[in-house]
């Protein structure tokens, strides 16, 4: 199981989006799209969506539920808990430096 | 055109992802994408993950069909099949941009709206769809929310003459330019998706459309007959029969499902509507006719226990019939002159032998309902007067338990001057505009006095 977010690469904001919206509560594809939409105004397509999907899969970070007809809702789980948490962090810092260094130029 | 090019490329497009990805993704890919509204992005994104996909060694077969030894050999094919797939994908991407422009569609005129021909709320009334236009290929169908604020514009798109909104509130049947029924995708109603156009062979006008109450099945009702459509997977439907039916020539076929879903009920332009046994849709059968009086049936609708179907014709006659050997529908009550008492607002009964229409008026316009449990009836009628103000008039009766109607109040309103519709609670009154004004209006009847059940 991978632990750290870097690996991801240009991937990174997909899975943060996906992660930050499962931390909710299960979700299928549509569902996550929506919210994230909703919550972010980034509007993620398929492709992008399940190109993620199976990455966080892969690393351990989400796990599919039973499907419900075609819809296979996603769960977050302690590891993807725990990597968001850690991401989120470094976020926070950049956001705090960031709003720091444009305050005082 | 481009939207639609963009939904077929898209759903192409999951086909040329890896096996392994296809047997764990597929279904739940297509299944959004039913939902999506497809974009030129959307095309990139999926033909991106495509790519990514046979990049990642975990999608790869286990064991290749054909097994190419010759290291060289091997570099020419993923060579050439790489060429190729860049050589679709840009060949693909040029139709995507361009098509629009090569097929051009001078009829649709964007924005145009105005004249109120069809409307339908959803059984929970916070979503409402209206046509304005009323040519079939100018029409606008714009969609409203529905709340205790008012009524809100949500969205516009293309459709003709026809309007349904599937009661999961997920799907809205309209027509396409070419006059086939088309299913639009509205899970999210401010981002309307075209998701298919259903294409039944009929050559004629499609006057109107209904959806069964699970929402699974499409009635469309052209000039030559009604088709029956599986829309469980609306993306891709499936015509299942095509009902040798009557239809028209009327302004608005009306079309209704019994509760059960067994029963679809159609009006037909000889003053009569049928009764077909949809139980079994693709071995649909006739199994009752029922003749109106006093014109065309404008509207029918079923009881929400399914025993009585009621309907309204044109000179403002209502009908009520006993379905319970549903092979010979009984008629119970029978109640005329709604046109002629429509001209004398907050009057209970018009003058004895006054003429149903007036001259200079227009042809009204109906809606009907029951109330929940069905205990009492309203008829809402329309009419358009010489100076082209326009006044609702509803009509309400207690339901007895053999079907019959006793009581009987009316309201007046004057108001918007279009097609009206009445909402699942037998209480709230739609009106569409007519003449030009993009807009609807609601009134709220007073609770039925005494409650009667039926059944």
């Amino acid at each position: 199981m991978h632990g750290k977010f870097d690996d991801l690469g240009r991937f990174a904001d997909p899975s943060v989006l996906i992660l930050t919206s499962l931390s909710e509560g299960p979700k299928h594809g549509y569902a996550i799209m929506t919210d994230v939409a909703e919550f972010s105004g980034v509007g993620m397509e398929p492709g992008t969506l399940y190109g993620a999907l199976s990455r966080l899969e892969k690393r351990g970070w989400i796990r599919p539920l039973e499907t419900d007809e075609r819809r296979r809702p996603y769960q977050i789980t302690a590891a993807g808990q725990s990597v968001l948490a850690e991401q989120l962090k470094t976020m926070q810092q950049v956001v705090r430096t960031a709003t720091r260094r444009t305050a005082t130029a | 055109m481009r939207q639609l090019m963009a939904a077929r490329l898209s759903r192409a497009l999951v086909a040329c992802y890896p096996p392994r990805w296809k047997q764990r993704y597929r279904e739940e890919i297509l299944d959004v994408l039913d939902q999506h509204r497809a974009r030129p992005r959307t095309v990139l994104s999926l033909a991106s993950g495509a790519m990514t996909a046979h990049l990642d060694p975990s999608y790869r077969m286990e064991k290749p069909v054909i097994r190419i030894k010759n290291d060289v050999t091997q570099g020419i094919l993923m060579f050439a099949g790489g060429t190729a797939l860049v050589v679709v994908l840009l060949f693909g991407l040029f139709f995507l941009v361009n098509l629009p422009g090569i097929i051009k569609d001078s009829s649709w005129r964007p924005g145009h709206a105005g004249g109120d021909t069809a409307l339908q709320l959803t059984p929970n009334q916070r979503l409402l769809a209206t046509v304005a236009g009323g040519e079939p290929t100018t029409a606008v169908v714009t969609l409203w929310s529905v709340g205790g604020t008012g009524v809100r514009q949500l969205s516009s798109f293309e459709g003709g003459m026809t309007v349904a909104i599937a009661p999961d509130s997920r799907m809205v049947a309209t027509s396409a330019f070419g006059g086939q029924a088309a299913l639009w995708n509205v899970t999210r109603p401010t981002h309307p998706a075209l998701l298919s156009v259903l294409y039944a062979g009929a050559s004629n006008a499609l006057w109107g459309e209904a959806f069964s109450p699970d929402s699974r099945l499409l009635a469309a009702a052209y000039g030559g007959g009604v088709a029956l459509w599986d829309v469980a997977r609306p993306a891709r439907p499936r015509l299942l029969t095509v009902l040798d039916a009557h239809v028209g020539p009327v302004t608005h076929a009306d079309i209704a499902f019994s509760p059960d879903g067994h029963l679809l009920v159609l009006a037909s332009g000889n003053s009569q509507a049928t009764i077909w046994n949809v139980a079994r849709p693709a071995h649909a059968e006739p199994v009752a006719t029922v003749t109106g009086r006093g014109g065309y049936f404008q509207a029918l609708t079923f009881s929400p226990s399914g025993g009585l179907l009621a309907g309204v014709t044109t000179g403002g006659t209502v009908l009520v019939y006993r379905l319970d050997g549903r092979d010979r529908p009984v008629l119970t009550a029978i109640r005329s002159g709604l046109a002629a008492q429509a001209l004398y607002p907050g009057a209970q009964h018009a003058p004895a032998g006054l003429a149903a229409g007036c001259p200079g008026c227009m042809v009204p316009s109906y809606a009907l309902g029951f109330a929940p449990g069905g205990t009492g009836l309203t008829v809402v009628l329309d009419k358009i007067f010489p100076d082209n103000s326009s006044r609702d008039t509803a009509f309400t009766w207690q339901v007895t338990a053999s079907g019959g109607l006793a009581g009987g109040t009316s309201s007046a309103r004057d108001t918007w001057d279009g097609q009206p519709a009445l909402a699942s609670d037998g209480r709230t009154i739609v009106d569409g505009s007519a003449f030009g004004r993009n807009a609807v209006g609601m009134w709220e009847l007073p609770p039925a006095p005494v409650p009667v059940r039926y059944g």
